[in-house]
Parts: structure tokens; C-alpha cells; sequence
């Protein structure tokens, strides 16, 4: 990958807590490349949406900090930049959507206001010339009769039809780069698969690069070119998407792909990980997954393994790696 | 369509209140002390006299029949005669009304500009001076008791400084100066204690709406912090806010006794207090049932405003 789009290096951010700040991103890297998709996945409370927001410069401003690392976008530093350059670049270069699209969109305006605001927000134009485009936007995410739907307010639409409106909403200053945090975990299962799809067109169609967040290393599965396992606030491994579905080099992101639903929707998965993640004020001494990993040894618990190569853009921090093919 | 179907279950819903109220108000004139045919009679306490005039008004009727009796003549727009005046309690009021409209109006004027403006700002700004200022005076606004706020600003503002009258009403038509004057200092004493409450509703439905995912979004699409406070959290936020103002009018419509005492307001308060100290029952049946009807129609309104601004109702 040459010069990347997005390099996020050593990214620390913690929160003030009653005595003092308590970490939830630590040291986290990774680097998304133009047009491409990079997929950050890991358990809830990994620090993944905090990373995100780092990005899109939305932390909670009364009560995160970010402690260290940078945030370049075509090698730029965002975090040294004045909040005024930050706001033009949220919904312009850089668009975000969320989690809960049943509460993201205000109640209080048409959908057809909002996306057009977004529109205005970025490039002033006529309003009936705003209209015009976000009518096109909202077909763009094959939204059926969008002259009628503009009009509507969002308690009229399902979950689904909320998140392509907020699709529209972020496409609406043209990004170079789409964050999507768990978008569709929220929904039905068949509706996930018709925005994992409507994602894919869009970063083919408009070379849009899409940083995708979940806890399901399925659905990234189906979209990253290159896969970052996230676990209490670091990336324990990272490399290109084929590679780490075929050959995960850390014990954690073993699990996760054992925790890969392969059975019909509502079963529980095959495999899964033991324990829960670890108390960020607390962390455990050594390796952070060495409470919960089955290959635990000795040296673990001594020191924290540090992120190494073991194929080309292939790294994983773990003392083991890399692991003796079982079979 | 549907706003009209709205409107008619909410009216649909005011019947039974209504009843409730013409009974409460009629049976005031029974529990109140003294014999209301006693006191028509007034000096002359010859029994012959008091039978006649117990017939005259029906007073000798079964109770169900004086209140029907009551009833339609209210229903026709007849209250009854002053008995301090010869004129009749409908006529009375009607010349109060405007007087005690005009106070409430302007109360709640102040209150809105001062306490909305507060409230934004105090929820934008949590910790900042300005939103510390702004709890101070809410707090002040709601906890300083009117009768001790009113004679401190004529004392301040009248007798020692003479920038207003201290008391008295001027018609509008008489001397639109002093009309407005006379207006300032028990306007701001009502106001304020609003705007207080006001300022309140307003800082806990901003920072409900302020930590909102919409909000969230309104920020990642880009806008301006002043557009997404002003425009997006404001628009929800008011939502509540015009509620509570709704009903606070209706209560100021209720005349405000003690202010109207003060600064020596012909108002509602006026006309209650007057009315209780000469036992002008009349009067005061009046009184009550019409400020009641004013806050009923006020929650009306403001149910009707919660329905017009709230789209998830409207359609
Ligand atoms: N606003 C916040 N205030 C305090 N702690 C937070 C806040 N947001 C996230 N955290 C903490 O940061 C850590 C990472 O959270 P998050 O990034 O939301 O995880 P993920 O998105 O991977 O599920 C968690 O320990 C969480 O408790
Ligand atoms: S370093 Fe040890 S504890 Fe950590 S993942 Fe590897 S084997 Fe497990
Ligand atoms: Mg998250």
C-alpha cells in the first residue's frame, strides 16, 4: 500500500474516570489505503467506536482525552488541527454512520431536510438545487419513490430505511473515506445483508474507502480487503483480509473466527471465547488475552508480546505466533 | 384529518371536566359560610323578608334543581349580580379580564425571552460563567417569593428613583406611556419567577437533547455548533418547554393576587380579594369558574401545540 488515505499510528485515548483516566484505545495502529476497505473487528468494549470517533473527531470533549499517536488523512496530522478545520472535514472528506439508526436521524425534521442539509452543509447551493441532489442521493441507496420520501419524517421508516437515509446523509459531501460503525447490527438479518451490499456498490461505484466496524468477523469477512483484530484498546493483529480468515496467527482472532455464526441465524456459534474482556483500569499483567487464552504459557504472563511480522503485511503480537499449522 | 380527529377526542375529553368543575363551583356557594339569603337580605334581618328573598333566588329548591337552575342561566352567560355594585358578575369580569390578559401577556413575554435564552445557553455552556450566572438567577427566579421582589423594586425602581409608577393601572388609551410603564416592574416580578422555571425546563431538555445520537449526527455531517444547538437540539428540546409555557399562562390568567395587590392592579387577584373580604359570593363563583375555564382552555392549547409541533403525532 503506498502512502495510505487514513494512518491512524499509536492512537491512545482514555476517559476521565473517578481516579484518573482510565485507557480504552492503547498504542492502536492501522492504515486504510484509497478506495479500499479495512475492517476493524473485535468484542464490544474493545475500544473500536472510540477509535472511530478519535477519526471523525467526536469524542466527547468534556471527558476523553487523546493521550498520544496521530491521525493522518493523505499524511496530514488531524489532531493538529483547529476544531474549525476538523468540522469542514467531518461530512465532507470524512462521513461516519452509526449504530442505532432508529435514534441517529432528528425526529423533529423530514429526511429529505436532513440529507439536504448535509448537502448545503459542505457545498451552498439553492435549496431546490439541494433537493434535486438529495432526491438523487436517496435513489442512490435505492430508496423506492425518493420524492415522496423526502417529505416524511423518520418515525415512518423502518431500521432499515433510517440507515440508508444516514447512508445518504454521509454521502452527501462526497467522503473519500466512510466510517461505519456497526451498521448493521441493529437491523434484521436480511436487511444487514441489503446494507452490506448497498456498502459494497458504493465503494466500487464512487471509490468511496470504507473503514468497517463490528464484532462480526463475518460481515467483514464479506466486504475488508484487510482485517484489524481489535481487543482492549490494541490491534493484536492486522494483514490482508484472505490471509487472516485463512491463517489467524493469534489465538484471539481464533476465537473470534470460531464465534463466526455458520449455523442458520439464531444458533449459537460453533466456538467461543471464554471469559470477558478485561477490566481496562485493571489490565492483567503480560499478554492482555492471556487471561482467557487457551494457549497461555509461563513467559505470558511476564511480558507483553510485541506486534511482529510473520508474512508480508501480515503482523500478530503473540508469543506463540507463528502458530504450527494443526492439520 | 388527523389533527381534526385530535382535536375532537381532546374536546370529547374536556366535557367531563367541565361538569365536574360547574358542580365544585356551584356547591362553593353552600360551603362558604353564612346563608347567602341572610346577607341579600342585609340589614333588615326580618324573617318574612329573608323567606321572600329565599324564594326570590330559589333558595328553598331542591339542590339538584338550584344547580340546574344555576346551570343554565351560566350556560346563557348569567353569573349572577355583584352584591357590593349593582352590575352583573359577567360584566365584572369582563372589565378585569383585559387588565389581568394584558399583565399575564406581558409576564409571559419576559418570560419566554428571558428564560428560553438562559436555559440554551446554560445547557451549551455546562460550567461556563454564563451557565452558572444563568442557574443563579433561575434559582432566584423561583425561590424569591413575589410580595417580597415587588416591594423591593418599587422601593428601588419608584420611590427611590421614580422611574415608574409605583402603582395603578393607566389605560392604554388613557396614556400609552404610563400604560406601558405601570406594566414594567409586576410583569417582571411574574416574569421572572416563569422565566426561572422556564430556564429549568429548558437546560434539562437541552442537554437530554444535546446528548442524543441525532446530535451526534447533526455534528458528523459538519454543521456549525450554533446550528446544531439552535436547530437541532432547540427544535426538540422546545417540544416540553411550550407545554409548561402553555400552562403557566393559563395560571397567570388566574390573576395574580398578591402582585396585583402590590402595585394595586384592577385585575382577577384584585376582584378575588375584594369579592372573599365583602362575601361577594357571586363574584367569587365567577371568579373561579371563569379562571378555571381560562386554564382549562390553556391546557387545551397547549396540548394542541404539543400535537402541531410534534411530528410523530401530526401524521
Ligand atoms: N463516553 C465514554 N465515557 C467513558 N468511557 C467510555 C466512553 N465511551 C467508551 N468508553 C469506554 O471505552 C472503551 C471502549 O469502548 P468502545 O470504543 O465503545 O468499544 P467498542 O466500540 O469496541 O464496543 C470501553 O471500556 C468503554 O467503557
Ligand atoms: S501471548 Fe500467550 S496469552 Fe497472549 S495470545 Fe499469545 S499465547 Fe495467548
Ligand atoms: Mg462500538
Amino acid at each position: 500500500m503506498s502512502a495510505p488515505l487514513l494512518d491512524v499510528r499509536g492512537l491512545a485515548v482514555g476517559f476521565a474516570g473517578e481516579d484518573g483516566l482510565v485507557p480504552a484505545v492503547q498504542g492502536a495502529s492501522f492504515a486504510l489505503g484509497a478506495g479500499a476497505c479495512l475492517g476493524i473487528v473485535g468484542e464490544s468494549g474493545s475500544g473500536k467506536s472510540v477509535a472511530a470517533l478519535s477519526v471523525m473527531g467526536l469524542l466527547p470533549p468534556a471527558t476523553a482525552r487523546i493521550t498520544g499517536g496521530s491521525v493522518l488523512l493523505d499524511g496530514r496530522d488531524l489532531l493538529a488541527l483547529t476544531p474549525e478545520a476538523r468540522r469542514q472535514l467531518r461530512g465532507g472528506e470524512i462521513a461516519m454512520i452509526f449504530q442505532e439508526p432508529m435514534t441517529s436521524l432528528n425526529p423533529a425534521f423530514t429526511i429529505g431536510d436532513q440529507i439536504a442539509e448535509a448537502i448545503r452543509a459542505h457545498a451552498p447551493m439553492s435549496a431546490a438545487a439541494a433537493r434535486e441532489r438529495a432526491i438523487a442521493l436517496l435513489r442512490q441507496v435505492r430508496i423506492a419513490s425518493p420524492e415522496k420520501r423526502y417529505d416524511e419524517y423518520p418515525h415512518r421508516l423502518s431500521g432499515g430505511m433510517r440507515q440508508r437515509v444516514m447512508i445518504a446523509i454521509a454521502l452527501a459531501g462526497n467522503p473519500r473515506l466512510l466510517i461505519a460503525d456497526e451498521p448493521t447490527t441493529a437491523l434484521d438479518v436480511t436487511v444487514q445483508a441489503q446494507i452490506v451490499a448497498l456498502l459494497r456498490d458504493i465503494q466500487r461505484e464512487r471509490g468511496t474507502a470504507i473503514l468497517l466496524i463490528s464484532h462480526n468477523l463475518g460481515l467483514i469477512a464479506g466486504l475488508a480487503d484487510e482485517i484489524a483484530v481489535m481487543y482492549a484498546g490494541r490491534v493484536l493483529e492486522h494483514g490482508p483480509a484472505a490471509r487472516i480468515l485463512a491463517h489467524p496467527e493469534h489465538p484471539y482472532t481464533i476465537g473470534l473466527l470460531g464465534a463466526v455464526p455458520r449455523a442458520a441465524p439464531g444458533e449459537a456459534p460453533l466456538v467461543g471465547i471464554e471469559g470477558s474482556v478485561p477490566d481496562p483500569r485493571h489490565p492483567p499483567p503480560g499478554c492482555v488475552f492471556q487471561p482467557r487464552c487457551p494457549f497461555a504459557e509461563a513467559r505470558c504472563a511476564e511480558a507483553a508480546p510485541p506486534l511482529r511480522a510473520l508474512a508480508p503485511g501480515h503482523h500478530a503480537a503473540c508469543h506463540l505466533a507463528p502458530l504450527e499449522p494443526v492439520a | 384529518m388527523r389533527f381534526l380527529l385530535f382535536l375532537g377526542q381532546r374536546l370529547a375529553l374536556t366535557v367531563p371536566t367541565l361538569l365536574i368543575l360547574s358542580v365544585l363551583v356551584f356547591a362553593l356557594q353552600h360551603l362558604l359560610p353564612g346563608d347567602p339569603a341572610l346577607a341579600l337580605a342585609g340589614e333588615d334581618m326580618d324573617p318574612d323578608v329573608v323567606a321572600e328573598i329565599r324564594h326570590r333566588y330559589g333558595f328553598d329548591l331542591p339542590i339538584w334543581h338550584q344547580y340546574w337552575n344555576w346551570l343554565l342561566a351560566a350556560l346563557q352567560g348569567d353569573l349572577g349580580m355583584s352584591l357590593r355594585n349593582s352590575m352583573s358578575v359577567v360584566q365584572l369580569l369582563l372589565g378585569k379580564l383585559g387588565i389581568t390578559l394584558q399583565l399575564a401577556v406581558a409576564s409571559m413575554v419576559l418570560a419566554l425571552v428571558i428564560g428560553i435564552p438562559l436555559g440554551v445557553l446554560a445547557a451549551a455552556r455546562p460550567g461556563s460563567f454564563a451557565s452558572l450566572a444563568a442557574s443563579g438567577f433561575a434559582l432566584s427566579g423561583i425561590s424569591v417569593p413575589h410580595f417580597w421582589l415587588g416591594i423591593m423594586l418599587v422601593l428601588a425602581f419608584s420611590v427611590n428613583l421614580n422611574w415608574f409608577p409605583s402603582s395603578g393601572y393607566t389605560p392604554f388609551a388613557e396614556d400609552p406611556g404610563r400604560w406601558a410603564m405601570g406594566l414594567v416592574l409586576p410583569a417582571f416580578v411574574l416574569g421572572t419567577g416563569i422565566a426561572g422555571v422556564l430556564m429549568r425546563h429548558t437546560r434539562s431538555a437541552m442537554l437530554q437533547a444535546l446528548g442524543s445520537d441525532y446530535i451526534r449526527t447533526a455534528r458528523a455531517k459538519g454543521l456549525r455548533e450554533q446550528r446544531v444547538v439552535l436547530k437541532h437540539a432547540l427544535r426538540n428540546a422546545l417540544v416540553p418547554v411550550v407545554t409548561l409555557g402553555a400552562i403557566e399562562f393559563g395560571q397567570l390568567l388566574s390573576g395574580a393576587v398578591l402582585t396585583e395587590q402590590i402595585f394595586s392592579i384592577p385585575g382577577f387577584g384584585k376582584l378575588l380579594v375584594d369579592g372573599v373580604l365583602y362575601r361577594d359570593y357571586a363574584v367569587v363563583q365567577g371568579l373561579v369558574l371563569v379562571s378555571a375555564l381560562l386554564f382549562i382552555a390553556a391546557s387545551l392549547v397547549a396540548d394542541i401545540l404539543y400535537f402541531v409541533i410534534n411530528p410523530r403525532l401530526r401524521s
